[in-house]
């Protein structure tokens, strides 16, 4: 009788220790991250679009999630630099981006990199109108 | 509504590029004639309201942004052939310089925007018995708008399913047509028509100086 309890017993503590096993360990530190923030050209934030956040030469992504509701990837880079991100929303905007980043470092992205810099916008109707007017030049010279 | 570079599966952007460049050869072939010293200036300038119209990001309910595309009157004013052109040359403009759309999606969004945009425009204004009527511009340039972003949608929907990684993981554009045809269709009805709006005052304006066919 007393065997067979000592056995029941025995068994029970080794159930006991293996539920351990199951336990999640947290950790709670502070460490320094690079943030990147992703926006449309209107300025409002990229947000709760799936990510992916690929190390340099790797073909699955280090990290990938959604962006936070500011329109944020928060990651620690560790020693890497370079990085490659590539978020997309439903409606067919997005990114794929090489980044360069350091510990600590941010960066700004705005989505299909279209926040167009007022004098590119000049420059480039520029090209157009010089394009065309080579054209024009080559179909008088053609009529000549 | 321009897809940018690393959205879709070279399964889809090389076969693109050869129907593309039919098209473009097509495209090209007695545009000489068509253009004359009255013409070229016009293209021009309606080229470059393309061009500036596809950078002007306007908000979208749902926290989203969109641009009207200026393929109905570049359709309207000088036909299938020289919307298609142009409009690829803005779309090429775009992409070197601001990195709006990209060098891989340019076929897809000129096949889509450029020559079905501007074909469904002069279907619209030539194929109803309402011919030149305000009706018939303001269904040819809505349509030219939606019928585009349909194609786009169906385009990005196909990807999850064409290219995957090992795991199942979508290696381009991540959501099916399901996602994709309502959060791009949806919003380009409201673009359509305003899109519809500016084509109408363009052509209240040519149609006063006669540059109508």
């Amino acid at each position: 009788m007393y065997a067979m309890a000592r056995v029941i017993l025995l068994l029970m503590l080794i159930v006991t220790a293996s539920l351990s096993a199951h336990e999640m360990r947290l950790e709670v530190g502070v460490d320094t991250a690079s943030v990147i923030t992703l926006s449309y050209p209107d300025g409002e934030p990229f947000a709760d679009k799936p990510y992916q956040l690929f190390a340099e030469g790797s073909e699955s992504p280090q990290q990938s999630g959604q962006t936070d509701t500011q329109g944020r990837v928060i990651f620690v880079p560790g020693r890497l630099r370079q990085w490659r991100l590539r978020a997309f929303s439903e409606e067919g905007h997005g990114t794929d981006t090489l980044l360069e980043l350091e510990t600590g470092s941010t960066a700004n992205l705005s989505q299909d990199k279209a926040a167009v810099p007022f004098p590119y916008l000049i420059l480039g109707v520029g090209v157009l109108l010089s394009g065309f007017g080579l054209l024009m030049l080559y179909a008088r010279r053609g009529k000549q | 509504m321009h897809i940018p570079d690393g959205f879709i599966a070279p399964q889809v952007y090389l076969p693109a590029y050869v129907l593309a460049t039919g098209a473009w050869a097509w495209a090209v072939r007695g545009v000489r004639r068509r253009l004359d010293e009255e013409t070229i200036p016009r293209l021009a300038v309606v080229t470059a309201m393309a061009y500036v119209l596809g950078l002007v990001m306007l908000p979208l309910p749902g926290g989203s942004s969109g641009h009207l595309l200026g393929i109905a009157v570049l359709a309207m004013l000088f036909g299938i052939r020289l919307a298609f052109l142009a409009y690829t040359l803005v779309l090429l403009l775009q992409a070197l310089m601001f990195g709006a759309g990209g060098i891989t999606a340019l076929p897809v969004n000129a096949l889509a925007v450029g020559l079905v945009g501007a074909t469904v425009m002069v279907g619209s204004v030539h194929g109803l018995p309402t011919r030149y009527t305000p009706a018939a511009i303001v269904l040819g340039a809505f349509l030219a708008v939606t019928i585009p972003a349909l194609m786009i949608a169906l385009v990005l929907g196909i990807q999850p399913m064409i290219a995957q990684s090992e795991d199942g993981m979508p290696l381009f554009f991540p959501f099916g047509p399901e996602i994709a045809l309502p959060a791009i269709v949806l919003p380009h009805l409201l673009i359509g028509g305003v899109e519809a709006l500016l084509t109408l005052a363009v052509w209240r304006y040519a149609r006063q100086r006669g540059w109508l066919g």
